[in-house]
């Protein structure tokens, strides 16, 4: 028995003239051809299965009959919840982030944001370290003291982020940031001083 | 296992960063500065594309600009050729370049749909690596959905008519 896959969402667009086009109707060929341009291309087609999970059942009547899962009586449950601990049947189990949870728990914890794996927006904080660290290099005399503690921040800000991501790509670029921002900062703080010199004397 | 930076791809509006993770590809999708993140499961894929693309727009831009440098340029040069031909190195050549280099080359770009998102990668140097991270990213499609078949085929519960039923 054969499960069959829900109908997909987004929408298959030709590479070559961008038109909507039906993935069902493109064959896996080195020739692929789009009906609307005519446009040949290399495409290989998946029919991908629809996700299952093993649901064992309650046999009742019997000692070893186990525990019901709390949202499905009539199935077992496979697991426990590690954050409220309520069993669960296989439906109900959710892996995420290392820790298995309930979906209540799961619509808690990624509504709080606490789960990382479920955020999908952020800032990009390299790319303003990045923007920081140029602007203060073109005027260091008379903003490189804005810029480069501006540019420091923004690298740590980076790090923590990528930090609770468990990301390790892109950390030499901000090491760069912050030796640039560093740079800024001390020669800002001589023109500075070398300012105040000069209006003193 | 560590996620990998596979492609970057920069339209007129866009930015993108497609990199590699264990059981699939992360889009990074960078609107100024706020990066908004999606992700296209080996399991979820339908459909794979690899072309190349000279892309109409992009030649028309710098075709056009190209022109206005050259035009400027000569105006600029019509008494001094020596400060025309300067002006034009150092204004519309990098423009004239890019035409030329995308007219000569193109660009090879991989699409990578599955039911739920979707994911471009360009290249336009390397396109051996291009041709060689297609190959690999439908063998590994291919080896996960059958796994996931195998997987489905070893479940005798999927015959209960209603698993969900309470």
């Amino acid at each position: 028995m054969t499960a069959t896959a829900p109908a997909a969402l987004v929408l298959v667009r030709c590479p070559c003239c961008r038109q909507q086009i039906d993935a069902a109707a493109i064959q896996t060929s080195r020739h692929a051809v789009c009906p609307a341009c005519l446009g040949e291309f290399n495409a290989v087609r998946f029919d991908p299965p629809a996700r299952v999970a093993a649901l064992p059942r309650l046999v009742t009547g019997t000692l070893d009959a186990g525990q019901p899962c709390a949202s499905h009586a009539r199935n077992a449950a496979v697991t426990s919840c590690q954050r409220c601990g309520s069993f669960m049947c296989a439906l109900c189990r959710i892996d995420v982030d290392g820790r298995t949870l309930c979906p209540t728990c799961f619509d808690r914890l990624s509504t709080e944001g606490s789960l990382h794996s479920t955020r999908t927006t952020f800032r990009d904080y390299s790319g303003l370290a990045s923007v920081s660290a140029t602007a203060g290099c073109l005027l260091v005399v008379v903003l490189g003291l804005l810029f480069g503690p501006l540019t420091i921040y923004y690298a740590v800000k980076a790090f923590k982020l990528k930090k609770e991501m468990g990301e390790e790509d892109g950390k030499g670029f901000l090491w760069v940031a912050i030796t640039f921002g560093v740079i800024e900062t001390v020669v800002g703080i001589f023109f500075l001083g070398a300012l105040v010199m000069g209006m003193l004397e | 296992m560590k996620r990998k930076l596979l492609a970057r791809g920069s339209g007129i509006a866009t930015r993108q960063r497609v990199y590699q993770i264990a059981d699939g590809l992360e889009v990074d999708d960078i609107d100024h500065y706020e990066v908004r993140r999606s992700r296209v499961l080996f399991e979820d894929v339908i459909l794979m594309t690899h072309h190349r693309a000279r892309g109409k727009v992009f030649l028309i831009v710098t075709g056009v600009l190209a022109f206005l440098f050259a035009t400027l340029s000569w105006a600029v040069g019509r008494n001094q050729a020596l400060a025309g031909w300067i002006f034009f190195a150092m204004s519309g050549g990098p423009i004239v370049l890019l035409f030329l280099l995308r007219l000569v080359l193109g660009v090879d770009e991989i699409n990578v749909y599955s039911r739920r998102s979707s994911a471009r990668m360009r290249f336009w140097f390397r396109k051996g690596r291009g041709r060689q991270l297609f190959d690999e990213i439908s063998r590994t499609v291919r080896r996960r959905q059958n796994a996931m078949l195998r997987s489905v085929a070893a479940v005798p519960e999927l015959r209960d008519p209603d698993p969900t039923a309470g």
